[in-house]
């Protein structure tokens, strides 16, 4: 009998010591995210200016979001064409990338190096560099297209050229954390596999979409992931260099949401945008997963 | 239980846990600063700086003109100023005076002010020692809410390197007559220089336009946005006309290559004729020594006053601050004459134009280049706030229909009827949401 009450007793204990020691953490959690996360969402369903006490309004906001507002659907149009536009560009190539610096030339460390430091690079700076690049009279790529006979946009003051001004911007940081990702998959694919393909008379390209593919589709479907809710995030860029314009060509999600709250001060309406960029999020990471089944290859299944 | 707490490390964590906690309870009170310093009472002021540090010389000397109240003044960069304010604001403890530039509207439509009538009412200060605009930016429903210390003038600068003798417009059809005279094109004929882009600056000329027209943006009631008018109308079709006649795409081309300091499109000599605000004297002085340039009114109509934009540069009190009657005893100080020049002759860089009118009557101050042009534009200066309410949706939806009729998306009647809608419905929104914590707080 004194056995067992001994026995429970430390489990309990243990239990109990496990969760003081993480309190610290449990009490982070719950103080700056949990807490922050709950009272905004209760914030999307009031009028709130922050200074003054909050008004429940109910479905107001979301309505209000869905039916009058003038830049909502521009901004999701905006956010939506940026993303596709950026996400391929950008997976492509740092796959390209990455097969280029997966060879074992000499000096080859020092090409993957290169290639990394541009996305070192990031934030206001960048976009102050870009912003001179992009200069229609000026700038580097308009000087060069000249060279070459051609007469280049206006850029980010053109509203058709503003978001590919910034997808091409984006490009910059292909060589970074993410071709070092696709480089470490792609040594992790056995040469046993090409060499059989070889044997076979697989052309390159076979070789590229039978092994090289799927066995690297778990380090895709991952970056994938990340590339979409990154880019749906766009923010910087556009606050920085375009503050939304030309005519809201530029006015990303992010950007209309950062207005309401910081300039307007309509805090219940930034949270309403916040929660609905939440659930779309999560809706589409939900359907990457049930694509994933498709196309992700996890070896050892 | 018990072999818990026999445990050494389950005790250690609850004396340092426990001991912790109670010591973040108690620090905010036993170590709060004092407030009194040299037995003169402390204020705290928060300025906004680019990118020197240096403090206003005015607080030095107000410390030294007396010995009961010492200003000690922090500075915050102007890009992250807002925020903090923000947030000092409502997490308490905010500085006693802050400093801002813009509308007072944003803050006092919010409680976040306190209101001056009392100090102004007790020490019968006299108001209208400055210009109306700025008692006008400073007012939100009859209580004033900040001191101007500074404002900017829009006036027309034009290039005597360009036009030499020709004497600067004085209608708009003559700004575009003269446009057209000095505007010069490559072999290509694509604008190498422009002689005026309506566009081009803070402020679209097509607002000066409409108010030289005696256009109104808000009904009496403050209730109605007014902004589908004829005199509005009017300005943008002059507008869009003026684009036609001179190409889109030349003066688009032209002001995406502008930039900032010696890139400015007037600075570099490739706009003959723009609406600036007076700084840019002293930028033309530092960016391009060699320039001759010249100032007259904002041009306007034939039998029209020349109406121009001013807004302040303001001091005031946040709610929660701990001192208000020292701060308005500083207030007062530099609002006054003396410490008016001062602020404007310590100034090395851009000047900015004391908001006191006493200033221009002194004769050094009058030595200045364009000082009687920038004292006869202020005098017909409206504050650019129109609708207290919604402000920054107001200019957002003004600029983007500008934008939209120059771009030929809409027409400017449609185009002004639209962004009438969206203001009018951020306003109603704003006054619903007034009149309930109006109650609520009642």
């Amino acid at each position: 009998m004194t056995n067992m009450s001994k026995n429970i007793s430390n489990k309990q204990d243990q239990t109990v010591l496990g969760i003081l020691f993480s309190s610290p953490w449990i009490i982070g959690f719950i103080l700056f995210f949990t807490y922050p996360i709950i009272s905004s969402l209760y914030y999307s369903f009031c009028h709130f200016d922050i200074f003054r006490p909050a008004q429940w309004i109910g479905l107001g906001n979301y309505k209000e979001l869905f039916t009058t507002d003038p830049y909502f659907w521009q901004s999701i149009w905006n956010t939506i064409f940026y993303v596709v536009l950026r996400v391929p560009l950008n997976i492509i190539g740092s796959l390209l990338l990455a097969m280029m610096v997966n060879r074992s030339l000499r000096g080859i460390t020092v090409y993957r190096t290169l290639y990394f430091f541009p996305s070192l690079v990031a934030g206001v700076s960048i976009s102050v560099i870009w912003m001179w690049m992009f200069n229609p009279q000026y700038g580097l790529i308009n000087s060069f297209l000249r060279g070459i006979g051609t007469e280049g946009p206006l850029w980010l003051g053109s509203i058709r050229w503003s978001k590919p001004s910034l997808v091409l911007m984006s490009l910059w940081g292909i060589g970074g954390g993410r071709m070092i990702l696709y480089l470490a998959a792609l040594q992790g694919v056995p040469k046993s596999l090409y060499e059989a393909a070889d044997v076979d008379g697989a052309t390159g390209w076979s070789k590229f979409v039978h092994i090289t593919i799927p066995m690297i589709s778990p380090v895709l479907f991952l970056t994938l992931i990340f590339e979409v809710i990154g880019s749906f995030q766009v923010f910087t860029e556009a606050y920085v260099m375009t503050g939304g314009g030309p005519l809201n060509s530029t006015l990303f999600y992010n950007l209309y949401l950062y207005l309401k709250a910081f300039v307007d001060f309509d805090m219940g309406y930034a949270c309403a945008m916040a929660w609905i960029l939440c659930i779309a999020m999560l809706a589409l990471t939900i359907l990457q997963f049930r694509l994933a089944r498709k196309w992700v290859f996890y070896a050892g299944r | 239980m018990r072999t818990f707490f026999s445990n050494p490390f389950a005790a250690l964590l609850l004396i340092v846990g426990g001991g912790g906690l109670i010591w973040l309870l108690i620090t905010p009170y036993a170590f709060r600063a004092s407030d009194v310093e040299d037995g003169r009472v402390k204020v705290t002021m928060w300025y906004m700086t680019g990118a020197k540090e240096e403090k206003p010389e005015v607080v030095k000397a107000f410390n030294e003109s007396q010995d009961s109240i010492l200003i000690v003044a922090s500075a915050i960069p102007w890009r992250e100023h807002e925020r903090k304010i923000l947030t000092t604001i409502l997490g308490g403890g905010p500085p006693d005076i802050i400093s801002q530039v813009g509308s007072v509207a944003k803050w006092a439509t919010r409680g976040a002010l306190i209101p001056l009538n009392e100090f102004i009412e007790e020490d019968s200060f006299d108001i209208s020692v400055f210009f109306p605009a700025l008692v006008q930016e400073m007012s939100y429903e009859d209580k004033i809410y900040g001191i101007p210390t500074a404002t900017a003038c829009y006036c027309l600068f034009y290039n005597k390197d360009i036009v030499g003798d020709t004497p600067p417009p004085r209608t708009w059809n003559e700004l575009v007559t003269l446009s057209e005279r000095f505007s010069t094109y490559d072999s290509h004929g694509r604008m190498t220089k422009a002689g005026f882009i309506p566009n081009y600056g803070n402020f679209p000329a097509a607002m000066f336009y409409s108010l030289e027209l005696g256009a109104e943006f808000l009904s009496e009631d403050g209730k109605r946005v007014k902004l589908c008018t004829p005199p509005v109308i009017e300005s943008l079709e002059w507008t869009v006309n003026f684009y036609e006649k001179f190409g889109l795409r030349n003066l688009s081309a032209l002001v995406a290559s502008f930039s900032t300091g010696e890139q400015h499109g007037f600075i570099k000599g490739d706009v003959v004729y723009a609406i600036l605000d007076n700084t840019f004297g002293d930028q033309i002085r530092m960016y391009a020594p060699e320039m001759n340039y010249g100032v007259a009114l904002i041009p306007t109509h034939p039998g029209s006053e020349s109406v121009t934009s001013a807004g302040a540069w303001w001091f005031a009190i946040p709610k929660g601050a701990k001192h208000p009657e020292e701060v308005w005893e500083f207030f007062k100080f530099v609002s006054s004459k003396d410490a008016q020049l001062t602020l404007f002759l310590e100034e090395k860089e851009e000047k900015l134009l004391p908001s006191n009118r006493l200033v221009y009557k002194d004769s050094t101050f009058l030595k200045y280049p364009n000082i009687r042009i920038y004292k006869k534009q202020m005098e017909n200066a409206t504050s650019p706030t129109f609708t207290p309410f919604a402000h920054d949706a107001f200019w957002r939806e003004y600029t983007n229909a500008v934008e939209k009729v120059i771009h030929n998306i809409a027409s400017p009647e449609d185009a002004l009827r639209e962004a009438e809608k969206n203001i009018q419905n951020e306003l109603d929104k704003a006054m619903i949401y007034d009149e309930y914590v109006k109650k609520h707080i009642k």
